[in-house]
């Protein structure tokens, strides 16, 4: 019987192997998809800041290759920007940076102050977006719990957990933990949730958080963070505590899952929403609470 | 019950009414093996009246006394029986039908009562089991999910995958029934093969529209598959070995005429084969461990005849999936261990009660389970000699589990009708996902045992259904029914009244033009990625925030036999889809969310035309299948809300089958098949976003903006499949050799596209569209042995 199986295996190798050079890539000749071209808006500004950057740009085809995102700035662009419908002027920045233009406002923005971006360019459609100046959430308390149990990898952790009291109506937040660093800087450190309101988004936007499940009530919130001793968590840690519009909720975390998707064959694809009317690209203006621990 | 009420007094009138004739009955059954005969045909010449055996065999015809001559049997592959039946008053007739030899060449005139234009049902497919052993299959593997892929209306996920796409519908919205047990997951070998071993199987026939009102609970078709009952009079086997795995079936007489049974087993050695190369490859590097995948089913049947009116039926199958690792490294007097593992498998099971209560009226009662689950797990730690064991291990747990009771009575008053009428209860536990967390340690208070994930829910699903099957008058013959369904979750009960209606016409020339209608409710769902029938699939209930899933279907089309024996139908059918279900864009399966807030409802749309000529018997026998089908998809929340296709929407799709027996000793078959390429999406424009303010800004990403859904067709599938059997005939078995190739023509057949840049050394780039496919030219080898 062994010896059937061998002369079976044999066999197959032998018929297989000589049917599968050059077979599994090949490349598939297309012309290039039609798209059309658009301007795009990109600027993440958080409200307690005077000077606002932001980048006006277009998109290439999927073909276009050698195209860097220097080259692909539209600084010559007709840029306005307005504040409850008064003009601030917009001076355009060095283009060895991801931006390209920059506003300064010269002081805070108010919450409820309404900020839009227009853009204009010859060949492409006007483009404009406009984000409104959300208030802070009331954040009771910060504390930290040096044992906090083991995460789903079986890692001991630490705890932090935030007391909010959400306000009725839609609300979301994104949760951002630093720790200060050898040169006095912060760096970002990692945390995760098992809270079925916190999700992840993609790099530096923190974890996201929908009220969906707490709409109006006050709530407690756990993160888990790599184990520390209590005393160098408050020495060394402090959360920022973002109040963030929808839109930039659905978007960081459909921007996560389209980095995720982009790879995978077998997935669907995730297309990434705009709030840029005629345009491509996100406006976010965050208000930021940097919190203490306790 | 007030639906039931019409049918009962109804049948009280018949017996009034039809007090005068005489009722013949009982069951048709191969000579041989006496395996009941599914479908049978009996005929009254003197009437040309006639009814068919029902799924377990049974038949009943009731005629005028002066009438009745003689009754004719007939049954595709059997020589046709004629049984005088003058004189005989009602009572009971067992029929034992004689297998016919292709090369006997025997004569069969069939008569037209006995044509498949007769039936009223449309949208139906049955293909012999021989048949589908014969056609040439991947890796050697008979594969009855793959053969129903080569019929027109049906179609394959992609290359090599076992799932169905009928009529524009998704593999959950498929009814797949062994022993009228529903199987959740019917892939091995992440969708290569299916989980129905043909050894074990005596009968296949698939529902693809115009759903008589017995079914229910799903969308767009009903796949019966019913397991031999084992031989009742000479014990027999099977044994065959082919490229990746062995199968053994024996049955045989428990009590010879009264009982009887059938095991079927199988299993993949590949695992076994290699275990000492993989050992070896752990021992050089250090450590001990173990690697592999198998899989093996087992299907098993007991019968036993009471008495002329009382049969019980015991059904089992039970499969599993398995990928396994396992590694141990030795330091001093500790060993460090990891093992991980993915399993998946389906158990079903099913008492049946046959019972026949008058010579008119036959009731099943059938008792079903039936799981599917999936696990998988990781654990890593240290053993010591002296001390416990330190351990970290999770564990995913996900499935479903189903507890049913069903009762189905036939009523045949007259052969002018056919009543079917019963209930049924499913209760179902869904596990919709599951993670166990374990820790041991020999630290005072750091073990650790918890349990996250989606809370189990349980669900009741009820149905009543009423049918008949009647003749309007000679020409004219419907199927009349209704189908009652309810679906008991959080405290909130959906109802349904299901209207369904098929019509047949017998045109002059022997044509005959068919119509149905049929509405469907689905309360369960699938969650499940594209393209690949992957275990990590999520049986989960409708809710009280999901709605159940919805269609309705309309189809029309023309049905004759020419010739002897060349079925040729052609039909039209338009469905539409409500609540279909899907994972939001980019949702994950392990996530902790709640699963609801992962999906997304819409809408879906699918009609074409289907051509089928079909020839069963004879040295040459196949089909020829063609397709042209639209298949639209539409979520509020995906494409702008626009319709896309769906991903399987295949405009044009082409089968060819056939099979020849040159002689007693050898015969050959081939497969051809064509189809317009997947629909896929891909980029057309891409930008660059900055994820951080400042004024420095932050890292570039670039994103890829996405043309219309599905926008993008693959390039057209085509294969060739060929096979060959040299079968020998020794005294006390039969051997075949079986040799084939699939994809013998080795055709590039895409599997998927995707983008690749490539940086030559002045860094410059160049994106092209790749196309990966998956396999080329298969030889196989297969041996076998009956006896």
């Amino acid at each position: 019987m062994i010896k059937l199986i061998y002369k079976i295996s044999f066999l197959t190798l032998v018929f297989g192997l000589t049917s599968c050079e050059d077979f599994f890539n090949t490349t598939i000749d297309i012309d290039p998809p039609v798209y059309e071209p658009t301007i795009v808006i990109d600027c993440i500004h958080e409200k307690s800041k005077d000077s606002m950057y932001f980048r006006i740009a277009r998109n290439v085809g999927v073909f276009d290759n050698n195209t860097d995102f220097r080259e692909a700035m539209l600084s010559d662009a007709e840029v306005n920007v307005f504040v409850n419908g008064s003009s601030f002027p917009v001076a355009p920045v060095n283009s060895v940076f991801s931006h390209n233009f920059m506003v300064d406002f010269g002081g805070d923005l108010q919450t409820g102050d309404e900020v839009t971006i227009t853009a204009k360019h010859p060949g492409y459609p006007d483009a404009s977006v406009l984000q409104k100046v959300l208030p802070s959430s009331e954040v009771v308390s910060v504390t930290f719990k040096e044992d906090g149990g083991l995460d789903s990898e079986g890692s001991e952790v630490s705890l932090i957990s935030v007391r909010i009291n959400d306000k009725p109506g839609k609300n979301y937040y994104a949760f951002r933990l630093l720790e200060l660093g050898l040169f006095g800087s912060y760096n970002e450190r990692y945390a995760s949730s098992i809270d079925p309101s916190v999700s992840e988004s993609y790099q530096n936007n923190g974890l996201l958080i929908s009220d969906t499940g707490f709409d109006g009530t006050e709530k407690i919130l756990d993160f888990q963070v790599p184990q520390m001793n209590l005393e160098s968590a408050l020495a060394l840690l402090k959360v920022e505590w973002y109040d963030i519009s929808e839109h930039h909720y659905v978007f960081s975390r459909a921007l996560l899952n389209h980095f995720n998707s982009v790879d995978n064959p077998f997935s669907t694809p995730v297309q990434v929403p705009t709030n840029v009317k005629g345009g491509l690209g996100s406006f976010e203006i965050k208000t930021l609470q940097v919190l203490e621990l306790e | 019950m007030k639906i039931m009420l019409p049918f009962l007094i109804g049948m009280l009138f018949f017996q009034i009414s039809f007090a005068q004739k005489i009722t013949i009955s009982g069951y048709v059954e191969d000579e041989a093996s006496g395996e009941k005969l599914i479908g049978c045909s009996v005929y009254h010449p003197a009437s040309k009246q006639g009814t068919v055996t029902n799924t377990y065999g049974f038949y009943s015809i009731t005629l005028d006394k002066t009438e009745a001559v003689v009754l004719e049997f007939s049954y595709i592959g059997y020589k046709e029986s004629s049984l005088d039946i003058s004189g005989q008053s009602s009572g009971t007739l067992n029929v034992k039908m004689k297998s016919e030899l292709v090369f006997e060449e025997i004569e069969i005139v069939a008569s037209r009562e006995k044509k498949f234009e007769n039936e009223t049902q449309m949208s139906t497919v049955d293909v012999p089991i021989a048949q589908i052993k014969k056609i040439p299959a991947l890796l050697g593997e008979t594969d009855v999910l793959k053969a129903l892929q080569l019929l027109p209306g049906v179609q394959s996920g992609g290359e090599g995958q076992a799932g169905l796409y009928v009529r524009g519908g998704s593999p959950d919205q498929n009814l797949i029934l062994l022993d009228g047990v529903p199987v959740y997951n019917a892939n091995h070998l992440f969708g290569f093969l299916s989980v129905f071993n043909a050894d074990a199987i005596k009968d296949v026939s698939l529902i693809k529209g115009g759903f008589p009102a017995r079914y229910g609970g799903r969308l767009s078709s009903v796949l019966e598959i019913n397991m031999k009952d084992g031989h009742s009079k000479e014990y027999h086997g099977d044994f065959s070995i082919g490229v990746i795995g062995s199968k053994l079936t024996l049955e045989g007489p428990i009590q010879k005429g009264k009982s009887s049974f059938l095991v079927s087993g199988r299993r993949t050695w590949l695992d076994i084969l290699t275990r000492p190369l993989i050992r070896q490859s752990f021992k050089s590097n250090g450590s001990e461990g173990d690697t592999g995948y198998y899989f093996y089913d087992l299907n098993a049947k007991v019968n036993h005849t009471f008495s002329q009116k009382d049969r019980l039926y015991l059904s089992f199958y039970g499969g599993n999936d398995k990928f396994y690792y396992q590694e141990k490294s030795t330091f001093g007097s500790s060993r460090d261990f990891v093992s991980s593992d993915l399993g998946w498998g389906n158990t079903t099971g099913a008492l049946r009660w046959n019972h026949i209560i008058h010579d008119k009226l036959f009731l099943n009662t059938t008792l079903t389970y039936s799981r599917y689950r999936l696990n998988t797990g990781v654990e890593q730690g240290t053993e010591y000699e002296n001390l416990p064991e330190e351990l970290i291990g999770v564990n995913y747990i996900s499935g479903i589990r189903d507890y049913a009771a069903k009762l189905d009575f036939d009523y045949v008053p007259n052969p002018n009708h056919f009543i079917r009428f019963g209930a049924n209860v499913i209760f179902h536990e869904f596990n919709p996902g599951v993670f166990n967390l374990e820790r041991k340690s020999s630290e005072p208070g750091a073990s650790f045992n918890a349990r996250y994930g989606q809370q189990i829910k349980n669900a009741t699903e009820l149905a009543l259904y009423a049918e008949d099957d009647f003749d309007v008058n000679k020409k004219w013959k419907v199927n009349l029914g209704l189908h009652l369904s309810g679906f008991y979750v959080d405290n909130k009960f959906y109802a349904s009244l299901q209207p369904r209606i098929s019509s047949r016409y017998l045109l002059p020339k022997g044509f005959a033009w068919k119509t149905s209608f049929a509405t469907m409710r689905q309360y369960i769902n699938l969650l499940a990625f594209e393209g690949l029938g992957l275990p990590t699939d999520l049986w989960l209930p409708t809710t009280a925030r999901i709605k159940p899933q919805e269609s309705w279907q309309m189809a029309t089309g023309f049905a004759k036999t020419f010739g002897k024996d060349y079925e040729v139908s052609i039909e039209a059918y338009y469905k539409k889809m409500s609540n279909l279900i899907a994972y939001k864009d980019g949702s994950g399966l392990f996530e902790l969310t709640d699963w609801q807030d992962r999906v997304t409802q819409g809408k879906g749309e699918a009609w074409g035309f289907e051509f089928f000529v079909q020839k069963k018997t004879g040295r040459l026998s196949g089909w020829i299948g063609y397709t042209l089908a639209w298949n639209n998809r539409q979520f509020s929340d995906v494409n702008e809300g626009r319709y896309f296709p769906f991903r399987y929407d295949r405009r044009h799709d082409l089968s060819v089958v056939a099979m020849y027996e040159i002689s007693k000793k050898i015969n050959v078959s081939g497969t051809w098949v064509y189809g317009t390429g997947n629909a896929v999406t891909l980029a057309n424009s891409r930008y660059d976003i900055v994820q951080s303010g400042g004024q420095f800004g932050g890292i570039i990403n670039t994103v890829e903006q996405y043309g219309s859904r599905n926008g993008y067709r693959m390039n057209p599938y085509h294969r060739l499949d060929v096979g060959i059997n040299f079968v020998k005939t020794r005294k006390k078995y039969t051997r075949t050799w079986s040799l084939g190739a699939y994809n013998t023509y080795a055709n590039n057949n895409p599997f998927f596209v995707y983008f690749e840049t490539d940086t030559d050394l002045n860094g410059n780039e160049t994106t092209k569209l790749k196309q990966v496919s998956l396999f080329p030219m298969i030889p196989y080898i297969n041996y076998a042995i009956k006896f």
